[in-house]
């Protein structure tokens, strides 16, 4: 199969017959959207908490189930409220956006529909954006803290679900359970979709 | 379904008490006319009789909890399956040898005394005796059949007293599994408002903070405490239309009553044994 089956279809970016994928990591504060992030493309995890202002971007390739391999275009998105006025200027030209809570948090949770989810969607509403191609998925992270565990399995799942994701995964960024798995399905899922 | 209002003081009675009092009525060791137990004749004298066994009860929980320092410990619960009757336990020799338990040289014996604290609750003591100090011990377990449960404190050598001693007379099988305490009870707990006759109030509700869940630096925890807490924080948020966010800043590691507490990684405290506070532990050990 050619890379150029995906040329200009749903705006994904061919660099030097790269693929690249714009992800946008959205969720509260804290939830540890950059431990996450930081774990998946660097292995590391960070034990002190460091804002992140605004935005941070880095990139990682993904290897598909083809054997192909996709980079991924990683937009740490500050879940504070300050930044709401500017976020959606970087959700543009996103194929992909992960959701992150933290299990020990249920607000963090609750907080995912609105304002994180409907935030996105209002801004995929508009016109000139790539509404049908944005694929998502839920992330529950600090799986590993089990005895502090306020959000049930089953309650990620039923809100993946009605959000429309590909799935509900529990990880931990700490502990480097499901993070890969959390990045490679979305990225898979993306294709998946298109070479329907 | 309730009874009578001719009958109405039973309705309060707990099932043992009332089974004590058939039980001496049929032994015929009460003074009462012969027309039978609940007869209207017998009315005042059985509401007398009543009310004496209720206030002997209180006063052995008073006795229990004075003599065993029951508020001093952070209780394990375990949960135990396939329960026997409690005639087992009751009937069980009291007396065991203690030295296969213990490494240190020296012989030691044991005994084991059980006690009701409730209809629901039985109190064990699991002791050994010996002329060299190190050996002598006594460990304490609560029995929550219903629940199928059992509280105990946090030593080895009380779980091993638990499994070889008392285990095979309370459970058809050998397996007893740690039932850890976790943030989704105390959340379960603290929200419980069900039913308001037996509505929980919360004293005291302590929310984790740390760089792990909350990336907050210089804090550990808040607590609040109150005669109410849940209500006295919705109520000041509506009153005064500000958002107490700190709530849900992490997650809530423990919540207690004037009677229990209950807190993750520590396990369960009882502060008073009484009939009522009973009763709503077993509530929320119910949902472990």
């Amino acid at each position: 199969m050619s890379s150029n089956k995906y040329t200009g279809g749903s705006g994904v970016q061919i660099m030097k017959q790269k693929l690249v994928l714009k992800l946008v990591l959205l969720g509260d504060p804290g939830v540890g959207k950059t431990s996450l992030i930081s774990q998946f493309v660097h292995a590391r995890f960070r034990h002190s908490y460091q804002l992140t202002v605004g935005l941070d971007i880095s990139s990682k390739q993904v290897k598909l189930k083809d054997g192909r391999t996709v980079t991924l275009s990683i937009n740490d998105i500050g879940g504070q409220a300050r930044f709401a006025a500017i976020r959606h200027m970087f959700f543009k030209g996103a194929h992909l956006a992960m959701f992150v809570y933290d299990v020990t948090r249920a607000e963090t949770l609750e907080n995912i529909m609105d304002p994180w989810y409907k935030e996105l969607m209002e801004f995929c509403s508009q016109p000139d954006t790539t509404k049908s191609a944005i694929k998502t998925i839920l992330v529950g992270n600090k799986s590993d803290l089990e005895d502090y565990r306020m959000v049930e399995e089953e309650e990620g799942n039923s809100l993946a679900k009605r959000m429309g994701a590909i799935g509900h995964i529990s990880a931990s960024a700490k502990e480097n359970l499901k993070v890969d798995d959390a990045f490679k399905a979305l990225a898979q899922s993306f294709f998946d979709e298109v070479g329907k | 379904m309730g009874f009578e209002p001719e009958y109405d003081y039973l309705e309060s009675l707990p099932t043992y008490i009332f089974q004590d009092l058939v039980e001496r009525w049929q032994k015929k060791t009460l003074e009462l006319k012969p027309n039978g137990l609940l007869s209207e004749d017998n009315r005042d004298k059985v509401i007398e009789i009543v009310n004496d066994l209720k206030i002997s009860q209180s006063k052995h929980l008073t006795k229990v909890a004075e003599n065993f320092d029951l508020s001093s410990v952070w209780w394990q619960a375990y949960s135990v399956e396939r329960i026997k009757p409690l005639v087992d336990l009751y009937n069980r020799q009291k007396s065991f040898n203690v030295t296969p338990y213990v490494t240190e040289e020296g012989k030691a014996k044991g005994r084991i005394t059980s006690t009701d604290l409730s209809e629901q609750a039985t109190f064990i003591i699991a002791e050994s005796s010996s002329r060299i100090a190190t050996l002598r011990k006594r460990f304490r377990f609560i029995y929550f059949p219903t629940v199928k449960l059992v509280l105990m404190e946090p030593f080895d050598l009380c779980e091993i007293f638990f499994k070889n001693e008392i285990l095979p007379y309370i459970s058809k099988e050998d397996k007893f599994i740690k039932k850890p305490i976790r943030a989704r009870l105390i959340k379960s707990f603290a929200k419980y408002k069900d039913d308001p006759m037996q509505r929980i109030t919360l004293t005291d509700l302590k929310i984790k903070i740390s760089l792990e869940t909350s990336g907050i630096e210089g804090l550990n925890q808040i607590i609040i405490q109150g005669d109410d807490v849940i209500r006295g924080a919705e109520t000041l948020e509506q009153r005064h239309e500000i958002s107490l966010k700190f709530m849900n800043s992490g997650p809530w590691v423990a919540a207690g009553t004037q009677d229990f507490q209950f807190e993750v990684s520590k396990g369960v405290k009882i502060h008073r044994l009484e009939n009522s506070s009973l009763k709503k532990l077993l509530i929320v050990l119910s949902w472990l």
